[in-house]
């Protein structure tokens, strides 16, 4: 047996399962194999946990005989009682009851067996042969019963760790529809997922992603409806992350997004499992981390940022509403203050007389250029949504309100800002939260500051120089090789009908076809039609 | 990929046709018309825009000859090397000077009637620079491009004439209703450069999927703008008037200026109007100068035409700023309308050379 | 990928050290302009008058002050004025929001066409604004100070472009769009007439324009009949003044009127046709009786309402064409549309031609209610 040396390194293991394709770049070469004699297995695992304070050696005899055994498990992520009702009672006590009605004692070559056959009393059982598979298996919270006389640990799930209830989502808050949101424990997850599609087609996958964490990354398709090609592309980029640790499901979206270098966001991220399998039924691919709330809808298009289930819980006409309204807000966030600059530097001749006055007489103290006005107000309102977003609760009501007297009042009564300016930057600010998506909300908030350098240098002419090129931008964007700005460009007619309207549900009976899905018909086509038939 | 439309769809053939057509001279069609025509400047515009449709549809059946090859490559299976890079050479020349002409044409109206103490070299270099960045993205991005802001064009214009209609006077109409055949004949060459624009099919047609370059849908993408057009010298003349339209530089903004735009935030339409015009004129731009340097990437046999677009970039501005004044830019514009004909000529005897000698691409091959 | 941050980068260069704001101008430091008036002044000069906005007091609170400043300059021409007043003010001059261009009675007189080139080729002018001919100086008219309102030129803009659809006796359209498009036809113009007092405004008839110079005035009721040729004319009230025992004055409140004009031409005899539809309600009968037979009495408002209207029209034609010899009815761009090669032909002769002219009128006056009264 290799001694496993201590060095100031942290130890890696040589990963050789069979399904776990990202392989570790060991520096050092650990032995994985296992042994008949428990002293030795447990040596091995002690040699990585011993310092861990939350690591637990359960050494205890066997039977009659007194077969060595031993218990490894992770204090915390284990249900004690499991483990203290269904495995040690079991294995010390009841045990020796077996063995005197049967009249015969457990020996130390069969014992292994006899145990995992008659002793212990839980669900979920698994065997591993190598180190390496039981060692990934105690971390995830498995109990690992070593015992004299086998090459084999058993594995016992006895997995319990405090994790947050299913709760209402945060951030993306609906009137009707669902209220559940996805936790931070994968299995409860899928569960939610399971729970909303029972057909036996939709495929959860897993695989673990990260080095070291070892992360449970799941990906959720219905087969015959997604794109196999897709689902292979969501595999093939899945697998090429190699990082240390995988915490949350933004940095899988930053490892597999198409274009680091924009701001828009090229997956859909939400908390809401009616969202995520709604996606799903449309031919996506949904990707679920352990660890984090969230999942990942791929391949993602812009419009998908303006959509809220909502739209879908209530009849057309407010859909539609509610759709239309989220585009002209985004349009109004995104380009609002430096048509404002403009207008009022350049082109005073675009407003109406009484407007134009009433803009310069406000204006008539102001110290600063418009575009000077306008920055530091953006900024003083991007500060207050940050620190809000920061703040607990309680206090983050406080900067609500020192906010609003500060640039509502006490910045106009000052004179370095116009009234004009605040009742914008406000209606700026509510604008670009009406969009459901965070992300692509920021992203829109973000691209208003180049909008008002260019509307500072080059009025109204550089406004649409940037809208040019902001457009350039989102044509060029892909994601996952599906085009950002579908339906829109290129024109996928079929698709149009839920787009910025959303027409009444018998109209959309196919599955948006900018995906590519392998079966495109979500219902029969115009079923109206075909029930007037019958009659 | 994963993307099925690596190749351009029927719709994105259409757009780019179109909004290659319509740009800068919108604003000044109706006068050009008049000047030319006098009393026969609708039907004139109407017969160019038919002129255009017959050599547009020739450049299609040309194209489709040739499914994998644009005019620059298969001018040089049909004629010669030298011959056929001669005349590569000349259509090279012909797309940089369109660009470099719509440009300067964009960037004296821009001045004049919104930014009028900016350097004209500020508005040239910065929507050059624009163009040069789509232009890296490709053809997909300009036809992308082009099917975004299409629609966008087409509305501003049709809102334009809707709300002038309170001005129209069918009174001031009826001159030109009746026309001498022989004057707006006559003046169809003059009017033609307004048309330009159609060549992109003899450069696009390799990069439309399959049986989409079609002529129904050629059809459209020229229709389009001549519907437009049309429209545009009916209102202005009905507006106006002939004589007081010929006097104007810029007849459709003056449409726009007559407008009281019904809303409480902007109450001049024709800024509105100028900033969608704007739109306009850059597609026609950044189309042109990805002729330019496709054409050229494709003569010298390279693959990768993006260095070009670089190096044609300084070219085109050198050109654009050559014209002194006015009327310079309108002998220039003469000028290139007749080099455009030219082209256009030469695609039909080229149809023709392929029709008798049956050298036409295989399929397959 | 980078190639493009490059080039972007390259272009955030580029405005940032080009960034010259070459028009940049805050909004508060514009002089708007709102009106702009043109006097004769001494030796052939002009003599113009800027109504210039005070912006302190359009804030939108406080006590109503004096909101506009007049400035007058003399000079050469309008744009040497514009010059001279940049020497006058901190704020740079800006005619976008000019809502009216005053033209003085004794200017007018002498001919306004000097000045006209200026407002058609000024790019911030809007083509909308309107024109007005001043009964008196140009300078009194932006000088008086309406109570209603922050500015005389706003307010006449005002009556100009919306009371003319309600009020029969404003001459409606005069804007530098129609000027622009006369001038050039060579065309005679009317334009609306402005009085003024020191605290009120008053429009009031058209002043007639041959060739530009200023010579004569319609009265209401004869740019009610201009307006009935001219077939821009859809709403408003009118009278007829009928004996006392059939009503005395009567006041029809018509909603809906259509006038078309079509010119006939035969040999060289050229007639108009214009054609007149009334609808309208009863608004007003001074001298109400009762117990009169409904049917007829209607039927003979109607036909008084007829007369009177006829009367008005031909007044304004014969007025037009025996005392000025100027078509203000636009008739010629009628003929051009309708006889285009024998305007080609006669273009030239029309004021001659005009003279001789004819009208053929086809009245009809529909009475449509009588208010909550019979008749």
């Amino acid at each position: 047996m290799k001694i496993i040396k201590k060095n100031k390194n942290p130890k890696k293991l040589e990963v050789l399962e069979e399904n776990n394709p990202p392989q570790l770049k060991s520096e050092e070469k650990v032995d994985i194999t296992l042994s008949k004699s428990i002293d030795e297995n447990l040596a091995k695992f002690k040699a990585f946990l011993e310092d861990s304070s939350d690591a637990v050696f359960r050494e205890f005899k066997l039977g009659s005989q007194g077969i060595p055994c031993a218990l490894v498990f992770i204090d915390g992520l284990v249900n004690s009682e499991v483990i203290n009702e269904n495995i040690l009672k079991n294995l010390m006590y009841e045990i020796t009851m077996l063995e005197r009605a049967r009249g015969q004692s457990i020996q130390a070559e069969n014992a292994y067996d006899f145990i995992k056959e008659h002793a212990v009393s839980v669900g979920e059982i698994a065997e591993a042969e190598t180190l390496d598979k039981s060692m990934l298996m105690v971390m995830s919270g498995e109990v690992a019963l070593i015992v004299e006389g086998s090459k084999k640990i058993l594995i016992v799930n006895a997995r319990g760790w405090p994790a947050r209830g299913v709760s209402t989502p945060d951030t993306e808050g609906s009137v009707r529809g669902p209220k559940d949101a996805f936790t931070e424990t994968l299995r409860v997850n899928t569960a939610l997922l399971r729970r909303k599609c029972k057909d036996p087609n939709m495929v959860i996958k897993t695989i673990k992603l990260g080095r070291r964490s070892k992360t449970d990354v799941a990906y959720v398709y219905i087969k015959g409806i997604t794109n196999p090609k897709l689902v292979e592309e969501v595999e093939k980029r899945l697998n090429q992350i190699d990082v240390d640790e995988i915490m949350e499901t933004g940095q899988i979206e930053q490892w597999i997004q198409d274009s680091y270098l924009s701001p828009f966001p090229q997956v859909q991220l939400t908390e809401r499992p009616d969202t995520t399998i709604s996606n799903v039924f449309d031919g996506r691919v949904a990707i679920l981390v352990d660890n984090s709330p969230f999942s990942i809808i791929v391949p993602a298009g812009l419009y998908q940022f303006f959509q809220a289930p909502e739209d879908y819980y209530d009849r057309w006409i407010i859909g539609s509403f509610l759709r239309f309204l989220r585009w002209s807000a985004s349009l109004l966030a995104a380009f609002v203050p430096s048509i404002y600059i403009a207008v009022i530097t350049y082109h005073p001749s675009f407003l109406p007389t009484p407007l134009a006055l009433a803009i310069a007489a406000n204006r008539v103290n102001i110290p600063f250029p418009a575009f000077v006005e306008a920055f530091l107000m953006e900024i003083t309102i991007e500060l207050l949504r940050e620190s809000g977003a920061r703040l607990p609760k309680a206090i983050g009501q406080t900067i609500g309100i020192v906010g609003g007297i500060v640039i509502g009042d006490a910045a106009v009564r000052a004179g370095i800002t116009s009234p004009s300016m605040v009742l914008l930057v406000a209606i700026t600010a509510i604008a670009s939260f009406v969009i459901p998506t965070y992300s692509a909300g920021i992203a829109l908030r973000l691209i208003r500051f180049p909008l008002m350098i260019l509307a500072a240098v080059l009025g109204l002419y550089g406004v649409v120089l940037g809208f040019i090129l902001l457009n350039i931008h989102l044509v060029s964007l892909k994601s996952f090789g599906f085009d950002y700005m579908t339906p829109q460009a290129p024109l996928v007619l079929q698709d149009t009908k839920d787009w910025i309207l959303r027409l009444p549900r018998h109209l959309l009976w196919n599955r948006p076809a900018s995906v590519n899905p392998v079966d495109i018909d979500r219902m029969d086509q115009d079923p109206y039609k075909e029930n007037k038939n019958a009659k | 990929m994963l993307n099925k439309h690596d190749r351009l769809g029927g719709i994105q053939y259409i757009a780019l046709i179109s909004s290659t057509i319509m740009g800068v001279i919108a604003i000044s069609l109706p006068n050009i018309a008049i000047e030319s025509a006098h009393e026969g400047a609708l039907l004139s515009t109407l017969m160019a825009g038919i002129l255009a449709t017959i050599f547009a549809v020739i450049m299609n059946i040309l194209g489709n000859l040739f499914p994998k090859k644009t005019i620059v490559e298969y001018l040089v299976t049909l004629l010669g090397k030298s011959l056929g890079k001669l005349l590569g050479l000349i259509l090279i020349i012909y797309f940089l000077s369109t660009t470099a002409l719509i440009l300067r044409v964009f960037s004296d109206a821009l001045k004049g009637l919104l930014l009028l103490n900016t350097p004209l070299e500020v508005i040239m270099i910065s929507m050059l620079l624009t163009a040069v960045y789509l232009c890296l993205n490709g053809i997909n991005g300009i036809a992308k491009l082009s099917e975004l802001f299409l629609p966008i064009i087409i509305l501003s214009i049709l809102l334009l004439i809707g709300l002038s209609s309170s001005n129209f006077s069918f009174v001031r109409l009826r001159p030109v209703l009746l026309p001498s055949l022989w004057q707006s004949i006559k003046s169809i060459p003059n009017l033609s450069s307004a048309f330009l624009g159609y060549e992109i099919i003899l450069m696009v047609t390799p990069f439309i999927a399959r049986k989409k370059a079609n002529i129904p849908n050629t059809l459209i993408g020229i229709g389009i703008p001549t519907v437009i057009y049309t429209l545009l010298v009916i209102m202005a003349i009905g507006a106006f008037g002939l004589k007081p339209t010929q006097q104007m530089n810029y007849p459709t903004i003056t449409l726009a200026r007559k407008i009281n735009f019904p809303g409480a935030f902007a109450e001049r339409f024709d800024i509105f109007f100028v900033l969608l015009w704007i739109l306009a004129a850059f597609t026609s731009v950044a189309n042109f100068f990805y002729m330019a340097s496709l054409s050229l990437v494709r003569l010298v046999t390279l693959r990768n035409y993006q260095p070009f677009v670089y190096f044609l970039a300084p070219i085109v501005y050198m050109l654009a700023i050559l014209p002194q004044d006015l009327p310079e830019i309108k002998m220039v514009n003469t000028y290139i309308g007749y080099l455009g004909l030219s082209i256009s000529i030469l695609a039909a005897v080229l149809l023709i050379l392929v029709l008798i000698s049956g050298k036409k691409e295989h399929e397959n091959g | 990928m980078v190639k493009k941050w490059i080039l972007i980068s390259l272009m955030s260069l580029y405005i940032i050290f080009t960034a010259g704001c070459w028009d940049r101008v805050e909004i508060e430091k514009n002089a708007f302009i709102l009106g702009l008036g043109i006097d004769s002044g001494k030796d052939d000069n002009l003599v113009i008058t800027y109504q210039v906005a005070l912006l302190e007091a359009f804030k939108g609170e406080g006590e109503k002050e004096k909101s506009t400043q007049q400035i007058s300059i003399e000079s050469d021409s309008l744009s040497e004025a514009t010059n001279t007043l940049l020497r006058r003010f901190g704020n740079t001059p800006n005619l976008s929001h000019c809502k009216l261009v005053v033209f003085g009675e004794e200017y007018a007189r002498k001919g306004i066409k000097d000045s006209l080139d200026y407002l058609f080729r000024e790019p911030n002018l809007r083509r909308i604004t309107s024109v007005c001919v001043a009964k008196g100086q140009a300078k009194e008219i932006l000088d008086s100070e309406p109570q209603m309102a922050p500015s005389s030129a706003m307010v006449i803009d005002q009556i100009i472009t919306q009371n003319s659809t309600n009020n029969s006796g404003i001459f409606p359209f005069t804007d530098i769009g129609y000027l622009h498009r006369n001038f050039i036809r060579k065309s005679d113009i009317a334009l609306v007439g402005v009085k003024a007092g020191k605290d009120n405004v008053e429009v009031l008839g058209a002043g007639i324009f041959k060739d530009y110079k200023l010579v004569g005035w319609f009265n209401d009721r004869e740019v009610t009949g201009q307006r009935f040729i001219l077939g821009e004319i859809h709403r408003g009230l009118l009278t007829a003044d009928l004996p006392d025992e059939m009503g005395g004055r009567l006041t029809l409140n018509a909603y809906n009127i259509s006038a078309h004009t079509i010119p006939k031409i035969t040999d060289r005899n050229i007639k108009i046709k214009t054609k007149v539809l009334v609808e309208g309600d009863i608004n007003e009968v001074t001298n109400p009786d009762p117990l009169t037979d409904t049917k007829a009495t209607l039927e003979y408002w109607g036909k008084a309402m007829e007369d009177d209207i006829r009367d008005a029209i031909e007044t304004a034609f014969k007025k037009g064409r025996d005392t000025f010899g100027v078509d203000c009815f636009e008739i010629d761009e009628k003929i051009e549309g309708y006889y285009p090669k024998f305007w080609n032909n006669h273009g030239k002769e029309w004021d001659e031609l005009f003279k001789t002219m004819d009208l053929d009128l086809d009245i009809q006056v529909k009475i449509r209610r009588v208010g909550l009264i019979e008749p």
